[in-house]
């Protein structure tokens, strides 16, 4: 069992035990032999399943094509009609339920876990190596596969666990390490520790957010405020499966509301329709007409690493300018962020990728609450980050607030989700709910309806 | 009755046969996510090959063509896959290199001639008792490489639907990190892809020659590499649609005979552009590329 | 614009110095004698004042503005590997301009055929941008099957409808002195569509960076999703906008050769300059001033080229070789391999 915070490095740890990722310095021994240079080579030959909190499912194609591409062999017969039963009958093996002729792009992403799992285990693997396995699986499903990996091990095989749910770690582990900021914290037989000695090593003994901040803005006279984002039973349907049922959200002026909730809960679509890069397919959406949004994925949404820091500055809202850019004007607000915000860069013309990745999520934040927008959406916005860039976005998030934005986000951290935001509100497969702003009332809340 | 319409079925099977061949080449490596616009110079340059090596007897000249073929292919798999380069662009500029080279070697080979050489073609295979049907026999007494298409249309879609191999080709061009989790290796595909459609490219470039002209003039190919590459999206990437969308664009190259059999009044240029056009309202008319592989065309990703 | 433009234009020229010895290599493993043909091939570019107007610069013209156009739609991200039809249409539209003008004064005819010219490009663009826009079909594939169609339409045209009074020759008619483009040096070759597509890269250089138009393109061309989200830009609609401009200027590319250089409409009117142009804008890295560079090297290239084949027997093809092992050499370069690693 391997624990830890978000960013501790559990996951790049598996990676390069398993061989995907190589290592800038050190030695990985697998069954007495070193993996060297490996670096994107196979690795199931060495009989080690891995599977990764993204998915590695072809979404175009089938449940059962899916799990037969883990087979090896080139002319090898695949057969169409029977592909399908040997699906089926791995997943008996583990008793979790897969349906072999449905589209991967079309499941849950608890399904899809599901049909990752089986997938592993169907190549009849030596050591097994899950990230985060249960995160979207019901509980009765994380039943089942702790179940199957403990007669797994019985059998000879070794397994390697990623989680960050305690109590999965020590009833099911039979080792725990505790990784922190990148170096292992603790190793401990699983039956030894108590749950707060391992909560300790897993956020250091100060923890991690309780650092001195601005203070929250005034609570009960923000409810008399008036409302900058709604929505009003929404509902958003995306290829015929609904992302978000019948969900209705208030965020009022000078308000910060935080949304909790795993990868694919809803929560990605409940805040982009905001952003108008989402419509609802039922329901009545309200916002102004510029919104700050700080997307999760900064090189893919937010900004251009190619370009220059005027050049992304200026991206904001690009869609609606005309004729020639005032470029001086451009330049003025980008030195006047760069000063403001405290990035490092020489001048305006720098490309933004050179920039560390904490000082270019400063970018996009200078330039998205530029002009002071009546709302900010931000989506992860400190993933990725170190405390100090961390502290940087809350500060500038909450000041955004106390300036009298509406401040609707998401965090895959639960503790600063507690830490920064006037409510929390959970989401869990597409549906919404108001919850106390406490750790096990926000875990209940994201892997189980009401 | 009779004539007109046998002669337009084996005018039609002519034409599709080297389109076909090179068309199921690039469906095997467009569904391992590749786009190859280079097939149209390496065509010319197998073509030239094979009057080269077709002296000596018309299967010789083939086996050159096909040698040819894979080595344009391996070029354009060196700059593709291993350094990574964009496919649009290194396609045409490979095209660019196979047909100059073609035309170059022409004049080198052959600078005293008018022409290249006259080479004996092979003569076509009837298949007893079917090939006397009305109709259809024509589809059996064609040369050669018109079987080789058949069999490669077979063949690829076998492979494809049937074994562990294509379907693992196939994620290639869908998602290639999903293949790498699976333990196995997306470039390695793509090469493998990109040398048997090189391997049946040149085929149809020899075809051109050894089975078709008898010589081999400059630029002979003459957009044919385009079309297969045309075909294969009108084909919805699967074999079966392919073998029908190069017969369809066989009968469309076929309407100048129909025109002059029937002595319709359509000036010769338009009937050369029918082709190509009819191949586009097709296109239009199954909506475009919407189930291309969903990688096709972008550089594989590096791991991490 | 970018840091590395120094160390990229260095890396260029050594690829073209690699793939001229490579050239030479294949030549003299033939038996050519090389040093006569790089003796020929510089006299016909470079070797005196006459060959660099008359030749090179004429030569580098339809480069420029076809390199031009390339350059456009690739900045968006639009592989257009059809200039050369939308040449061809700007082309056939620029004569038929001209000759339906005959007995006009100059002032009204040319600039009567340039707006053909640009119109039938734009128009020629535009069918693939529509096929795109309504039915989903790739710009690479429809692009390169209008070439087809553009190649036969225009040998159709110069045997058909547009065909010279005689009915002898497959080409147009001569257009008259009032609707040709003057030249530019007495007694040279030279015309003012040089001159003009200079101007065109000054502004796209201008354009490129200062326009919002300009600044879309660039946006959508590196990073789409980054363009749509947080810029807000329609990317569908900046793509087909780059496609139908870098088709009007491939069309202005076939006015300038049709009214400064052949006089006539016919079949042969590009010998592939449209494929050539990808080398020309790849080469000058897609910025004008790279452009002009790279289109001054190919006009001597093929100046040269027909020089070598006059005077030592190498066959013209090799200049296509040569801009084949060009492209290949550069796209393999750091700078360019991040332009178009994540294309559409």
């Amino acid at each position: 069992m391997l624990l830890g915070e978000n960013g501790a490095g559990k996951t790049t740890l598996l990676r390069i035990a398993a061989g995907l990722d190589r290592a800038d310095s050190g030695r990985v021994i697998v069954g007495g032999a070193a993996l060297s240079g490996l670096r994107g080579r196979p690795i199931r030959t060495q009989g080690i399943a891995v599977v990764s909190q993204h998915f590695s499912l072809v979404p175009t194609m089938t449940v059962a094509e899916n799990i037969a591409l883990a087979r090896r062999g080139t002319i090898r017969r695949f057969s169409p009609s029977r592909a399908a039963p040997e699906a089926i009958e791995a997943a008996q093996r583990t008793g979790l339920a897969i349906d072999p002729d449905a589209r991967v792009n079309g499941l849950s992403a608890a399904s899809q876990q599901r049909v990752e799992l089986v997938k592993a285990i169907a190549t009849d693997p030596r050591i097994i190596m899950l990230d985060e396995p249960t995160a979207v699986l019901d509980p009765p499903d994380a039943e089942k596969l702790f179940a199957w990996l403990r007669r797994f091990v019985s059998g000879g095989g070794t397994a390697v666990v990623i989680t960050h749910r305690l109590r999965e770690a020590m009833t099911y582990g039979d080792s725990i390490t505790v990784l922190r900021r990148g170096r292992i914290a603790r190793i401990t037989d699983a039956s030894v520790p108590s749950e707060t000695e391992v909560v300790t090593a897993m956020v250091g003994e100060v923890p991690v957010f309780r650092v001195s901040t601005p203070s929250r803005s005034a609570g009960p006279a923000a409810a008399s405020a008036p409302v900058v984002l709604s929505a009003a039973g929404v509902t958003v349907t995306r290829a015929g499966i609904a992302t978000l049922r019948d969900v209705t959200l208030e965020v009022r002026r000078g308000e910060m509301v935080g949304v909790a909730g795993f990868e694919g809960a809803g929560q990605a679509d409940l805040l982009r329709l905001f952003t108008g890069m989402v419509t609802p397919s039922r329901g009545v959406v309200v916002a102004p007409e510029h919104v700050g949004f700080i997307p999760e994925h900064r090189h893919r949404d937010a900004m251009i690493g190619e370009m220059s820091l005027r050049e992304n500055f200026r991206l904001r809202d690009a869609g609606d300018l005309r004729g020639v850019i005032d470029w001086r004007e451009t330049d003025a607000r980008t030195r006047n962020a760069i000063v403001t915000f405290d990035i490092p860069a020489s001048d305006v013309h720098a490309a933004a990728a050179t920039l560390s990745g904490g000082n270019q999520q400063r970018l996009v934040l200078a330039r998205e609450l530029d002009g002071d927008p009546p709302a900010i959406i931000a989506e992860n916005p400190t993933r990725g980050l170190d405390v100090r860039g961390a502290r940087i976005v809350h500060d500038r998030l909450r000041e955004g607030c106390t300036r009298g934005a509406a401040v609707l986000w998401y965090s895959s951290n639960a503790e600063e989700l507690i830490e920064f935001s006037d409510r929390v509100v959970a989401c869990h497969r597409g549906t919404l709910r108001e919850v106390a702003p406490t750790l096990p009332a926000i875990a209940a809340a994201m892997v189980a309806a009401e | 009755m009779s004539d007109v319409p046998l002669g337009v079925i084996d005018a039609t099977i002519r034409a599709a046969t080297p389109i076909g061949l090179a068309a199921i080449g690039e469906l095997l490596a467009e569904r391992a996510g590749i786009l190859n616009i280079g097939i149209e110079g390496g065509m010319c340059l197998a073509a030239f090959a094979a009057v080269v090596a077709g002296a000596g007897s018309p299967v010789a000249g083939l086996m050159a063509g096909v040698l040819a073929g894979i080595l344009t292919a391996s070029v354009f798999a060196l700059f593709v896959i291993r350094l990574r380069a964009q496919q649009v662009i290194v396609g045409t500029a490979v095209s660019m290199m196979a047909l100059g080279l073609s035309t170059v070697l022409n004049r080198v080979l052959y600078a005293g001639l008018s022409a290249a050489p006259q080479v004996h073609t092979l003569p076509p295979m009837r298949v007893p008792v079917l090939s006397a049907l009305p109709g259809v026999g024509q589809l059996l007494a064609q040369p050669l490489p018109t079987y080789v298409l058949y069999a490669a249309g077979a063949s690829v879609a076998w492979f494809l639907y049937r074994t562990i191999g294509g379907l693992s080709l196939r994620a290639t061009g869908e998602d290639p990190s999903a293949v790498r989790a699976a333990g196995k290796d997306p470039a390695l595909f793509q090469w493998a892809a990109l040398v048997v459609s090189g391997a049946l490219t040149g085929l149809a470039g020899a075809t051109l020659v050894v089975a078709q002209a008898g010589t081999f003039t400059e630029n002979m190919s003459a957009g044919r590499g385009y079309i297969a590459i045309a075909v294969v999206a009108l084909g919805r990437w699967t074999p079966a649609g392919v073998l029908v969308g190069s017969l369809l664009f066989g009968a469309a190259s076929s309407l100048q005979y129909i025109v002059q059999a029937y002595g319709v009044a359509i000036p010769y240029n338009l009937t050369l552009a029918a082709p190509y056009a009819v191949t586009l309202f097709v296109l239009a008319a199954l909506r475009g590329s919407h189930r291309a592989p969903a990688r096709l065309g972008r550089t594989i990703d590096l791991p991490g | 614009m970018t840091r590395d433009t120094p160390r990229q234009a260095g890396l260029s020229v050594l690829m073209v110095l690699a793939a001229l010895l490579v050239a030479a290599a294949i030549l003299r493993s033939a038996g050519y004698d090389v040093t006569g043909a790089g003796i020929a091939l510089w006299r016909g570019a470079l070797g005196s004042s006459s060959a660099v107007i008359s030749a090179t610069l004429k030569r580098a013209t339809p480069f420029l503005f076809l390199g031009l156009a390339v350059a456009v739609a690739f900045r968006a991200g639009v592989l257009n590997i059809g200039a050369d039809g939308q040449f061809l249409a700007g082309g056939a539209a620029a004569v038929a301009a001209g000759l339906a003008m005959a007995g006009q004064p100059a002032s009204v005819t040319i600039p009567t055929e340039l707006a053909a010219g640009a119109l039938g490009g734009a128009a020629w663009a535009a069918i693939a941008a529509w096929l795109r826009s309504r039915f989903e079909v790739a710009e690479v594939v429809s692009t390169l099957l209008l070439n087809m169609v553009a190649v036969n339409l225009v040998g159709f045209l110069v045997r058909g409808p547009m065909q010279e009074p005689t009915h002898a020759y497959p080409q147009s008619g001569i257009l008259p002195h009032s609707a040709r483009l003057p030249s530019l040096v007495a007694g040279e070759q030279l015309h003012w569509g040089f001159i003009a597509a200079l101007c065109a890269c000054a502004f796209a250089a201008w354009s490129f960076n200062g326009t919002a138009a300009g600044f879309r393109a660039k946006a959508v061309g590196l990073n789409p999703s980054a363009a749509e989200s947080a810029g807000r830009i329609s990317v569908a609609r900046v793509r087909a906008i780059a496609l139908i401009t870098s088709g009007a200027i491939a069309g202005v590319a076939g006015f300038s050769e049709v009214t400064g250089v052949t006089y006539a409409l016919y079949e042969g009117l590009s010998p592939g300059y449209g494929y050539m142009a990808i080398a020309v804008a790849l080469l000058g890295a897609l910025q004008p001033t790279g452009i002009v560079v790279a289109a001054v090297f190919f006009g001597a290239l093929n100046a040269g080229a027909d020089a070598a084949q006059r005077d030592a027997g190498i066959p013209a093809a090799t200049a296509s070789v040569i801009a084949g092992l060009v492209i290949l050499g550069v796209v393999t370069t750091p700078e360019l391999h991040r332009q178009f690693r994540r294309d559409s």
